[in-house]
């Protein structure tokens, strides 16, 4: 077994409470409650390194499934309501948490027990134009783009996993209009912000990564695509990371696992698009990967920051400085999976990434074409 | 005279035992015999009836005898009575008042000595080892009742984090328990520190090893001490108030009466202590908040654990008065300072309690005590502000002057190291180094806590322990070095620069922009140590490289070549393209610049190593000013080499010697080189008072028992002017101090004289040395910039405190007719004001008491005259200071003058740029940067504001930004940063711990700015994040 796999999976069994039942999870070793996200994040992690062939995976789903509220989304008990998800904010509440577990449940072979009735106000294309027409796109277009990747991602979920065809037809009103607004030509990204300024250039890009997967799932060009690609290169720091000072503004190029994925992620679906500087985008996603790479701990997970705490807006889902927690440790081998399958060697272990059919972020290629 | 037995005394006591439901108070009755001894019967009679015992009396003599007594619940009569028989003897009626129900507050420390009694690495292990004890008898006394149940508090936090740092994991654990359950208490201090000499930003980082230890273990600091030091500074008053601490005990001794007759107390207590001693006042910080200072006066059990003596101290205690019914009893296990901690406390409280009902004992913790007195605290408990300006520990501190001067050098550059390296993370790959600022923050604070050295000062115990305190100052002062050259370097090699060539950067560490003189050696001095960077053979990119030291992170110190350092080049403000004059000056041994012997002498060597560069350099200085330097921001000059050497001019060297530019002339006197006279050139005016006893620049020494004989000179003065600058050059020599070597430097544009000294002293004992600032400005006031207060002496003084000599931070101001002068003091820390004052060290550290030490404190009436006396060196000491220094002494001082009253806003810039010169560094084109030829990085506008920390956030989470207003006004100042975005700005406490609102708020205003109001004399300490989506 390589040294990152096998690192990673010692992380993941660390935060392991099986006395709790299968497929229970913290998010460190600082925490001591099991949380959905923790759960999806292992989940997903392992399925990415073919490693849950020895998981009760039915019963690990029924857990997942246990949680999903009469609405279709998924709610866990232990966050909800407090810190980041008070008032259940559609960036990061109740849909945010979906779009993990259904790749959670993907991975483990399973489907959502609920339809989505939650998408309802987003499956008639003039109201979804015209609450797409009412976000931010500005200097907040970094939060607009998790509230439209989470209403996307399940409306390519209910067309996909649950039959659903008016979410299906969503899904194509939704990529259209992203097409053709909010868009800049020059530099093949959205939002009203000046992307000259390194700072406004991380935060459209890492706005346009929320989009870019509904449109690569879908089997769509992604527009302006060698712009685009201009654009995420010039996101490169001279670590090799991909931090202008967004989420981290002590130290700008000490990146985030966020900052990194945002531009490793589409760098490497757009090589399969257009060969415009190519050997460029080759390379960064190699020093990208390295970079990525330092930010293992000694336990075997990841950090978000190298040398900073993050607590991901609650205190059972903090990782202290230095040690792993469960989602940059997902997130960031998330990142190394597709560098290393856009350009294979950019992590020096050899591994068999193994992605999921499931729309959101843990898929390559374009599963959503339907023959 | 009568046989008959007679009632002498009658004495209620404080001790109350139970009987029943009720008490009784011990009552004990004093009876003359004169006669045979014979039986009697004593009775006493109130209004809870009667009580009998017969009593013994012996023959021809007075005996004592115990009655208890019902406890009265009011103000009653009793009638006591001797009877024999149906025969009353004697007859006496008594007004009985209800006992106080005490409760003693039984408190165990050790006195926390970093030395004094050992070697300081010895105590610290012996620290540890206490503490190890600690917890053992806390588990032995787990079964005891809960009053008898093993606590302590600890003094100071610089023994609990050695004992975190070094025990077993298992242990701190256990430790940790203790402190949650708040039967360990650690108080809010790093150690007992000689506040007066702290830097502001260093007394308040005073607070972080307690609060680090504090969010650790989960506990709360809520208690202060501050023990065995004579003076506080009124700083720490705002730095306790802004901790959330309530309650302050320090433990003063009372030094002046160790002698016969006593001298006078340092405070006057009838002022400050109304309602009797032990007693409180609320100590009101210069911003308004409040700490209780309680002072105990001495009052504590000692080292015995049986508490022999308790019942009647106790009864003294309230016979004179004492109000309150919680009383503080600090006791230690040990009759020395750094005295272990016992279990023997808990076995006397645990007997006491099984035989007394009150006063009622506890083994108890400050937290415990002020949770029980603060109820009882008057409303009308005075308040006072000020500062109790030590004359024991910070005169002390010149016994060891060159330690002390790099270590007040070392507060000014951790303030500039911590800034460079936060700007220089934040626009740059540089790696912010937490470590060696706090490791170097620690050593400044190790340096000024108040153990300076062993208690006998002679021997190798005291060589051993002055080398062991004094490596703690050169150590902050490397790693601020080092710190601030790393991150300058980073920065420089960022910038964009034009071409090939040698640049020199020049960072303004201050907040605004400004006009500065830059003084630098053209070779760099190195810094601590180096990076292993990866290096690559450019001709075989691919192989694989190997590891070599970087002192800069990824390359060396630049060396300019000949023709630089021959002076052979122009200076160019790349900012504008402007040529710049400029001179090059020689450094000679006895230069009074830093590290002038080591940099003349390497100066003259061949090639280092034999291989490496010929350090020609540092011989040498390079003089220019820079103008228009951004708020803590830098510009980029180009040194571009001429074809030709440049045609040397002769040295200009004036037969008279007088020096001058726009704004000053000076002149010496030829025969002796006393300076005659310094002219405002812009006033037209006089500035030195030709009446004083003593010349600018005097040299004063003194033995305990009078004044030595004047400097003479040694040379003729001598002038040099250059491009930039005219300089004055005097030789001479004092009593102890055979070379004594001043230069007065004038430079152009710049309204400012620099003086500087360098002193070669010989080992002569016992001396005290001041240098003489005579100035000529009729009925003078004085302010000065006191540590985080400016100052009116002596209105800002506690009542009562001697202030023969204060220490000062920046400046001091003294203004009367028309004009202002303003007094820096790069060095030095201690002043006399207004006269050569006798001094008033204590007769427990003084060696030989001198006879003028007998006066009263001072009075506004020494302010008579603009004269200022700087404390240079100071070794009448008999124990812990040094009573003999040698060596080559460095001094610094700056002076500018206003016409008419200078404001305290301009005193605080103008002070702050005299100790904060720009800081440079050498970079030539290695790389494509993306910074910008001259940037300001980070500036304050709108009110003037103190910058103090700009550093990371301890828990990691964003930037914190802290600021001092100075002044009698809310200020309101915008923040501005050259880098990152940070939309998030939030106030919180000196710890960086809760959110705090109090004194000032403070709102974001886009992602590179924030405002902050900030109430008068107050800190605002602002964290600065970015949330994430």
């Amino acid at each position: 077994m390589s040294d990152l796999r096998a690192g990673v999976l010692g992380f993941i069994a660390s935060c392991a409470l099986p006395e709790l039942g299968p497929g229970r999870y913290r998010y460190s070793l600082a925490c001591t409650e099991p949380t959905l996200y923790s759960s999806s994040y292992a989940a997903m992690a392992r399925g990415l390194l073919d490693a849950l062939g020895d998981a009760d995976a039915a019963v690990w789903a029924a857990y997942l499934n246990a949680h999903q509220d009469d609405d279709g989304l998924f709610r866990d008990p232990v966050i909800f309501g407090t810190g980041w998800y008070a008032d259940d904010p559609l960036w990061c509440g109740r849909p945010h948490l979906t779009c993990h577990v259904i790749t959670a449940l993907t991975a483990l072979g399973a489907t959502a027990a609920k339809e989505f009735a939650w998408l309802n106000p987003w499956r008639d294309c003039n109201a979804l134009v015209a609450w797409l027409e009412q976000r931010d796109w500005g200097a907040r277009v970094g939060w607009s783009g998790n509230e439209i990747m989470n209403v996307g991602t399940l409306l390519q979920y209910a067309c996909d996993f649950h039959n659903d065809a008016r979410a299906g037809a969503a899904v194509a009103c939704l990529l259209d209009w992203l097409a053709t607004h909010h868009l800049d030509p020059a530099t093949g990204v959205w939002g009203d912000v000046d992307v000259t300024d390194p700072i406004w250039r991380s935060h459209a890009v890492q706005a346009a990564y929320h989009w870019w997967p509904l449109l690569a799932y879908d089997g769509r060009p992604f527009p302006h695509v060698e712009r685009a690609l201009d654009t995420v290169l010039a996101t490169q720091n001279p670590l090799g990371g991909f931090g202008w000072g967004v989420h981290n503004p002590a130290e700008p190029f000490v990146s985030s696992a966020c900052e990194d994925i945002d531009s490793l992620d589409p760098l490497a679906r757009m090589l399969g698009q257009t060969t415009h500087r190519a050997d460029e985008g080759r390379a960064a996603i190699r020093t990208g990967a390295q970079w990525v790479l330092t930010n293992q701990t000694p336990d075997g997970g990841f950090v978000f920051i190298k040398h900073r705490p993050f607590e991901y807006g609650h205190p059972q889902l903090r990782g202290e400085a230095d040690h792993g927690a469960m989602f940059p440790t997902w997130f960031r081998l998330l990142s190394l999976a597709i560098a290393d399958t856009a350009v294979p060697g950019s992590v020096p272990d050899h591994i068999a990434w193994q992605f999921t059919t499931c729309p959101g972020m843990q898929f390559w290629g374009a599963p959503g074409v339907r023959p | 005279m009568s046989a008959t037995p007679q009632l002498l005394a009658i004495t209620p006591t404080v001790l109350l035992a139970r009987a029943g439901k009720g008490l009784r108070q011990l009552v004990r009755v004093t009876i003359a015999n004169p006669g045979k001894s014979k039986d009697v019967t004593l009775v006493a009679e109130g209004p809870a009836g009667r009580v009998e015992a017969p009593v013994v009396l012996p023959a021809r003599g007075e005996s004592v005898h115990e009655l208890f007594l019902p406890e009265p619940k009011r103000s009653c009569e009793i009638v006591f009575s001797l009877r024999s028989g149906d025969r009353a003897l004697d007859r006496r009626p008594v007004q009985l008042q209800p006992p106080p129900h005490l409760r003693v507050h039984v408190v165990q420390h050790s006195h926390h000595d970093v030395g004094y009694t050992n070697l300081p690495s010895t105590v610290l292990r012996e620290h540890c080892r206490f503490l190890e004890d600690a917890i053992d008898m806390a588990e032995a006394t787990a079964g005891y009742p809960d009053e008898a149940r093993f606590r302590l508090v600890i003094e100071q936090a610089w023994s609990l984090q050695e004992f975190v740092r070094t025990a077993p994991t298992e242990r701190v654990a256990r430790m940790g328990a203790l402190l949650r359950a708040g039967d360990v208490e650690l108080t809010a201090l790093f150690g007992n520190m000689t506040t007066e000499i702290c830097a502001p930003e260093e007394l308040i980082r005073a607070l972080y090893p307690s609060a680090r230890l504090a969010r650790r273990f989960g506990c709360a600091i809520t208690t202060a001490e501050h023990n065995d030091v004579p003076g506080i500074s009124w700083g720490l008053a705002e730095v306790l108030a802004g901790a959330g601490i309530r309650f302050f005990c320090p433990q003063l001794p009372r030094y002046w009466n160790w002698c016969d007759p006593p001298l006078q107390g340092f405070w006057d207590e009838g002022v400050l202590f109304p309602h009797g001693r032990p007693g409180g006042f609320w100590w009101q910080a210069p911003s308004g908040g409040r700490v209780l200072l309680w002072d105990n006066y001495g009052r504590g059990g000692g080292p015995r654990p049986d508490l022999p003596d308790l019942a009647d101290r106790l009864q003294a205690l309230v016979a004179g008065g004492y109000p309150y019914t919680a009383v503080y009893w600090p006791v230690r296990g040990g009759a020395r300072d750094n005295s272990p901690y016992i279990m023997g406390f808990c076995d006397a409280v645990r007997d006491w309690n099984d035989r007394w009902a009150f006063p009622r004992l506890a083994i108890s913790t400050n937290a415990r005590f002020f949770a029980d007195l603060a109820p009882q605290l008057p409303d009308a408990l005075p308040v006072f502000g000020g500062e109790l300006p030590g004359q024991d520990y910070p005169v002390g501190s010149m016994s060891t002057a060159a330690a002390t001067a790099v270590n007040r050098g070392a507060h000014v550059q951790l303030l500039v190291a911590e800034r460079l390296a936060t700007l220089a993370a934040g626009t740059t790959d540089h790696a912010y180094s937490a470590d060696a600022l706090d490791r170097a923050y620690e050593d400044a604070l190790w340096f000024d806590e108040h153990t300076w050295g062993h208690h006998f000062p002679a021997g190798p115990a005291a060589e051993a322990s002055a080398l062991e305190k004094q490596t703690h100052a050169y150590r902050a002062a490397a790693l601020a070095h080092d710190v601030t050259t790393q991150a300058l370097a980073r920065i420089a090699d960022h910038i964009e620069l034009p071409g090939e060539g040698l640049f020199l950067i020049v960072f303004n560490p201050l907040p605004h922009p400004r006009t500065a003189p830059v003084v630098t050696p053209l070779r760099e001095i190195e810094n601590c140590g180096s990076t292993m960077a990866l290096v690559r053979d450019p001709d075989q990119p691919d192989a694989p490289g190997y590891l070599r030291g970087m002192p800069l992170t990824d390359r060396w110190h630049l060396h300019p070549p000949a023709e630089i350092v021959a002076g052979d080049f122009d200076l160019v403000d790349l900012s504008n393209g402007d040529t710049v004059d400029f001179e090059i000056t020689d450094v000679a041994a006895d230069s009074p610049l830093p590290y002038a012997p080591q940099r003349h002498g390497l100066a003259q060597g061949g090639k280092r190593y034999g291989f490496f560069e010929t350090p020609s350099g540092l011989g040498r200085d390079l003089r220019f000013v820079a103008r228009g330097l951004p708020a803590c921001g830098y510009k980029t000059y180009q040194l571009r080499p001429l074809p030709e050497p440049r045609p040397r001019k002769r040295p200009s060297r004036r037969r008279k010697p007088v020096i001058e530019n726009e704004f000053y002339r000076v002149e010496a006197d030829r025969d002796t080189g006393r300076i005659i006279s310094v002219i405002d050139r812009e006033a037209k005016r006089e500035l030195l008072d030709s009446q004083a006893p003593h010349a600018l620049g005097e040299l004063v020494v003194r033995t305990p028992e009078g004044v030595l004989d004047a400097p003479t000179l040694t040379a003729a003065p001598s002038v040099h002017r250059g491009a930039v600058s005219e300089r004055l050059d005097l030789s001479a020599s004092a009593p102890g101090h055979p070379h004594v070597r001043q230069t007065l430097t004038l430079t152009r544009g710049v309204k400012r004289l620099d003086l500087a000294l360098r002193l070669l002293k010989d080992p002569t004992p016992l001396l005290d040395v001041h240098l003489a600032f005579p100035f000529a400005l009729p009925e003078p006031t004085f302010r000065t910039e006191s540590l985080l207060a400016l100052q009116t002496p002596p209105a800002d003084f506690l009542p009562g405190a001697f202030w023969d000599e204060v220490a000062v931070q920046n400046w001091v101001r003294m203004s009367g007719g028309g004009m202002s002068v303003l007094w820096s003091s790069r060095d030095a820390p201690m002043v006399a004001l207004g006269r050569l004052t006798e001094g008033y060290t204590s007769p427990a550290h003084s060696c030989r008491v001198p006879e003028r030490i007998h006066h009263p404190p001072g009075t506004a009436e020494q302010l008579q005259h603009a004269w200022l006396y700087s404390l240079l060196c100071a070794n009448n000491f008999g124990t812990n200071f040094a009573v003999s220094q040698t060596g080559s002494l460095l001094f610094r001082f700056s002076l500018t003058t206003r016409r008419g009253e200078m404001s305290d806003a301009e005193a605080v810039r103008l002070g702050g740029e005299a100790v904060t010169p720009p800081e440079t560094v050498f970079t030539d084109r290695r790389r494509p940067g993306h910074l910008s030829l001259s940037s300001s990085l980070l500036a304050c506008e709108g009110d003037p504001l103190v910058l103090l920390a700009c550093k990371h956030a301890e828990d990691g989470d964003g930037l914190i930004v802290r600021l001092w207003n100075p002044l009698a006004d809310t200020a309101t100042s915008t923040v501005s940063l050259g880098f990152g975005a940070w939309p998030v700005a939030q106030m919180v406490s000196l710890t960086e711990t809760a959110s705090d609102t109090a004194g000032a708020d403070v709102r974001a205003n886009d992602n590179r700015s924030f405002t902050v109001r900030l109430a008068p004399r107050s800190l605002a300490t602002v964290r600065l994040t970015a949330p994430r989506p």
